[in-house]
């Protein structure tokens, strides 16, 4: 891996999932790049310019405006989210289910349930980090991102999911009511937002 | 009460009317014809005797801005070496942005003078 890929692995990591192909940020630093070194500077020289790469990948998301979500898209992502992963639990313990005595069904349903009731967070935080979209979201045309656009860290995606663990999710979400940018409580603590992923101009392409 | 570096004072309004101008710049630069990347800011240092010195990382997400507004658009130039390179013209659009950002520029300067020179 050259420099310059590994320039560009580590803004493209700084880019929500859903945002990286619609940004021209690969092509256009690979462009300058092949212009400077052509001008007799090195890969090094021409990638300093950029500055890091992180700051580079958050100047293009500012272009982006973020657009407010939905509060009846953000529901449904979160109904279809807990379907999703209610069914991926199910299935498997209902297999067991079917199969052990009488006596160890009732076992078995607690087990699905504590396993249903784990996994919620955990989906949810390993899609958020890793996409960030969960199956809901994705559907529904949403997306986390932090407050500059950027990607969500780990630990942002595990303080979003606080609310759950802690059994207030309902106050949680009120806060979304409230907001100036529809952020629940815990993204205005994690410093994160749900935002709609549409096509939005510049306002003085409207002029 | 911190002390103020006058000359990082200086450095700064500096940084602060280039960033508030980069857009003004490039689209007049662009009313010449269209260029890529490296020659609007090789051309911008050279022409102000590098006092519109921008780096890369400035002017590509303005430049990406102005391509969304659709006031500039591009047209890819695959060469021998490769990398395809990305030329940005001015669009009618864009000529009319432009139009409009000179006239702003136009009476901010003549306020700017005005209060400047009132004092003497």
């Amino acid at each position: 891996m050259t420099e310059l890929d590994a320039f560009l692995v580590r803004a493209q990591d700084a880019i929500p999932a859903p945002m990286r192909k619609s940004l021209p940020l690969v092509m256009d630093v690979r462009s300058q790049c092949a212009d400077r070194v052509a001008q007799g500077q090195t890969e090094q020289e021409a990638i300093l310019g950029f500055g890091p790469p992180e700051t580079l990948a958050a100047a293009y998301l500012q272009e982006i405006p973020l657009a407010l979500p939905d509060h009846g898209r953000r529901l449904i992502a979160k109904f279809i989210d807990l379907a999703a992963v209610l069914i991926g639990v199910a299935l498997p313990f209902w297999i067991v289910f079917v199969a052990v005595d009488p006596d160890t069904q009732g076992l078995v349903l607690v087990a699905a349930l504590l396993a249903a009731v784990l996994m919620v967070p955990l989906y949810t935080v390993y899609a958020e980090f890793a996409t960030a979209q969960t199956l809901g979201k994705k559907w529904m045309r949403l997306m986390v991102v932090r407050d500059d656009g950027t990607r969500i860290s780990l630990l942002q995606a595990l303080g979003r999911q606080l609310p759950f663990v802690m059994q207030m999710i309902w106050v949680d979400a009120a806060f979304a009511l409230f907001t100036a940018h529809r952020q629940c409580a815990a993204e205005v603590l994690t410093r994160t937002r749900v935002v709609s992923i549409e096509s939005t101009v510049h306002p003085a392409a409207n002029r | 009460m911190a002390d103020t570096d006058p000359t990082e004072t200086h450095r700064s309004i500096g940084r602060e009317l280039k960033k508030g101008s980069l857009e003004l710049v490039v689209l007049s630069r662009l009313v010449r014809g269209e260029a890529y990347g490296y020659e609007i800011v090789s051309e911008l240092s050279a022409r102000t005797q590098g006092v519109f010195d921008i780096t890369d990382s400035t002017l590509y997400p303005v430049l990406y801005r102005l391509e969304r507004a659709g006031f500039v658009s591009i047209r890819w130039e695959t060469q021998n070496r490769g990398v395809p390179r990305k030329y940005y013209q001015i669009t009618p659009k864009g000529l009319t942005e432009l139009a409009a950002l000179r006239a702003e520029w136009s009476r901010y300067v003549g306020a700017i003078q005005q209060l400047l020179t009132s004092g003497d």
